[in-house]
């Protein structure tokens, strides 16, 4: 048996699918779950996916710090604060609200795929790998701004937790 | 090095500074004691750096951050927005002393996100200059003591502001895939019809989404009424006015890469109408006047809608103006709330029973804020309307026009029926005490009120300067 029929352009497409179905699993399931822990899974499995799908888009940097930041890092640290707090059991949603719940997603899901099965453009060619060079030219080029005011966005963030986390402890 | 020239960025320094000393203080072992009364005069100095630089002219960072007519207009706004704002939240009654100065900081660094947002022209930068203003505000929501609505109202905020930030992101990545850029320079001129450039013009509206959150315009408007009921008086001021100033700041940008006729222009029309005429008819049940005034701003992101459909430099002038005065009218009717609010507690209607009697001076603010917030002569709020109405009318938009003006006919009703409250109504105890403030809390209210009466009697000044920023995005 050979396996001719395994051309790149296969094995990108079978790749696509394995990834597209483990975010959207995983996606499924953070949501679904019951117990939190279980909701970490799927969602650590939807980043695995999305790193897979840098990959395919020719960019091993960006999937590899999808890796170390998001399912390295973010992940064990929500663990943390998952088993540092204890969280209150909540009611259900009822029923009526989640049918409701999920139109609502739907509709507007519908109407942007509808777009994107009619218009959404071929990829032309494979893509080719930008060098990390020309992605550091870029950030403090032309997007300067932006990479500067993220640790703006990052220091506000911390000081907003710090803040609220000292809240929460005094009134207790 | 005119990249990085920064004497072009003089008003956000000052506020940067203003920033850097509240972090200074916050850290400081004794901070919480010490004074922060310097704070007003950080503003004003930020207000004097914007009046400086009103005539600015340039382009910095490899053109992602324009200075011009249009951003030096706002970022005047969000100085002066800012300084009232922390002048009404100069003692709040419900924040724990120790947190004071992380307070002012979260409210400093979120005016100073809108001030970038003011400048910026690339997607990108938009997009984070607009999470520095979000995320300081998350944090600031929760802050009101022993209150659970406020933890609610917290909660609210992040969540649907996460869900809108993400539906925005989605967008930007349609625009990005269809134009190639995120420069707004680069998109101008580019096509958004459905017919011919089906995604970008979805991405656009995807993206404008994001901003329509920040504005509460229907169907993002849900967050409002709760946040404003569950957030300290004092935060609900803030958050009420000066982050309508960074979408309005954004939508105008962006209107002028838009014509009448276009599916996107419809988009915003349609959704000004339903946005108006529901945030009224849904003020009208209300009894919490915070949560009236949540819905009153859902119908006011309704009226900016008019100036931005037109699709000429008029009507971008007119919507930078009304959302100068927009925020002016609600910093005004909010003073006089969180004046009032025993202990800081919510406002509802009962507690205004009387109170001319009680406290004349406020009682006239509230009435020249409630007539401007429904748009009668001669206050600011007229004339800011009547721009807009003026704008919109015969550029295809008439019967937006239309349904605006039979909804302020609405809004008439639960505005004047704040006015009626304090004026008409007495309270059950039988001799009403008058009740004595320091003169600076009447003082800064009544300059509220006059601002009012004098933009609306006399707009000129400031009109002109809207009408540079409209010129400055459409020729």
């Amino acid at each position: 048996m050979t396996l001719d029929f395994l051309t790149a352009d296969a094995a990108a497409k079978a790749l696509f699918v394995l990834y597209f179905l483990a975010i959207l699993v995983g996606g499924i399931m953070a949501v679904a779950a019951k117990s939190l822990v279980k909701a970490m899974l799927g969602l650590i499995k939807t980043l695995f996916g999305v790193s897979g799908m840098y990959l395919l888009m020719q960019a091993p940097f960006v999937a590899l710090m999808q890796l170390l930041i998001y399912v390295g890092a973010v992940s064990v640290l929500i663990f943390f604060a998952i088993m540092l707090t204890r969280g209150e059991e909540e009611g259900r949603p009822a029923m009526g609200k989640k049918i409701l719940a999920v139109l609502a997603a739907a509709a507007p899901a519908a109407r942007v795929g509808g777009l994107l099965l009619r218009h959404a453009p071929m990829p032309a060619g494979t893509p080719v790998e930008i060098s990390l060079q020309a992605l550091g030219q870029l950030l403090l080029t032309d997007y300067v701004l932006a990479f500067e005011a993220i640790s703006l966005v990052l220091f506000v963030a911390m000081a907003g937790a710090v803040v609220l986390g000292f809240e929460r402890r005094l009134s207790k | 090095m005119s990249q990085y020239n920064l004497a072009l960025c003089l008003p956000e320094l000052a506020l940067f500074g203003v920033m850097a000393v509240l972090f200074v203080q916050s850290l400081s072992p004794d901070g919480s004691r010490r004074c922060l009364c310097w704070l007003p005069y950080g503003g004003l100095a930020t207000i004097a750096a914007a009046l400086l630089g009103i005539n600015d002219n340039g382009s910095l960072f490899y053109g992602a951050y324009q200075i011009d007519a249009l951003a030096q207009f706002f970022k005047l706004a969000v100085a002066v927005g800012f300084t009232i704002a922390a002048l009404n939240a100069a003692n709040p009654p419900q924040l724990d002393a120790a947190k004071k100065p992380d307070y002012y900081f979260f409210l400093a660094a979120s005016a100073w996100g809108l001030m970038l947002l003011a400048s910026c022209v690339e997607c990108i930068t938009i997009y984070v200059a607009l999470e520095i203003s979000s995320y300081s505000l998350y944090a600031v929501v929760p802050l009101r003591a022993k209150e659970r609505q406020a933890a609610e109202a917290g909660i609210k905020y992040i969540l649907f502001g996460a869900v809108a930030t993400a539906i925005a992101l989605y967008g930007l990545s349609y625009l990005w895939a269809s134009h190639g850029t995120t420069y707004l320079t680069a998109l101008a001129g580019q096509d958004f019809s459905l017919a011919d450039a089906p995604l970008a013009a979805a991405g656009l509206a995807m993206f404008l989404c994001g901003m329509f959150y920040k504005l509460a315009l229907f169907p993002f408007h849900f967050w409002a009424p709760d946040v404003y009921q569950g957030s300290a008086n004092e935060t609900s001021a803030f958050i009420a006015t000066l982050p309508k100033l960074g979408a309005a700041v954004v939508l105008v940008r962006f209107a002028s890469l838009l014509t009448p006729g276009l599916e996107v222009t419809l988009l915003l029309a349609v959704l000004g109408a339903v946005s108006m005429t529901y945030g009224n008819l849904a003020a009208l049940a209300q009894r919490d006047v915070k949560r009236m005034l949540g819905y009153s701003s859902v119908a006011h992101a309704g009226y900016l809608m008019l100036g931005l459909v037109s699709g000429t430099s008029e009507g971008l002038a007119a919507a930078s103006f009304y959302a100068l005065v927009y925020i002016l009218m609600n910093l005004a009717i909010f003073w006089v709330l969180c004046r009032i609010a025993p202990e800081g507690k919510n406002v509802v209607l009962e507690d205004l029973d009387g109170l001319s009697r009680r406290e004349p001076v406020l009682a006239v603010v509230l009435a020249v804020s409630a007539f401007a917030l429904v748009g009668l002569p001669p206050t600011a709020g007229f004339m800011g309307k009547l721009m807009l109405l003026k704008s919109a009318w015969g550029h295809g938009y008439n019967w937006l026009v239309i349904v605006a003006v039979l909804n302020t006919a609405i809004a008439i009703y639960y505005y004047l029926s704040l006015v009626r409250h304090a004026y008409t109504h007495d309270t059950e105890d039988t001799a009403p005490h008058r009740v004595q403030r320091p003169l600076g809390e009447l003082v800064w209210g009544l300059a509220l009120a006059v601002v009012l009466l004098i933009m609306g009697t006399v707009p000129g000044a400031v009109f002109d300067l809207a009408t540079a920023a409209g010129h400055a995005v459409m020729p």
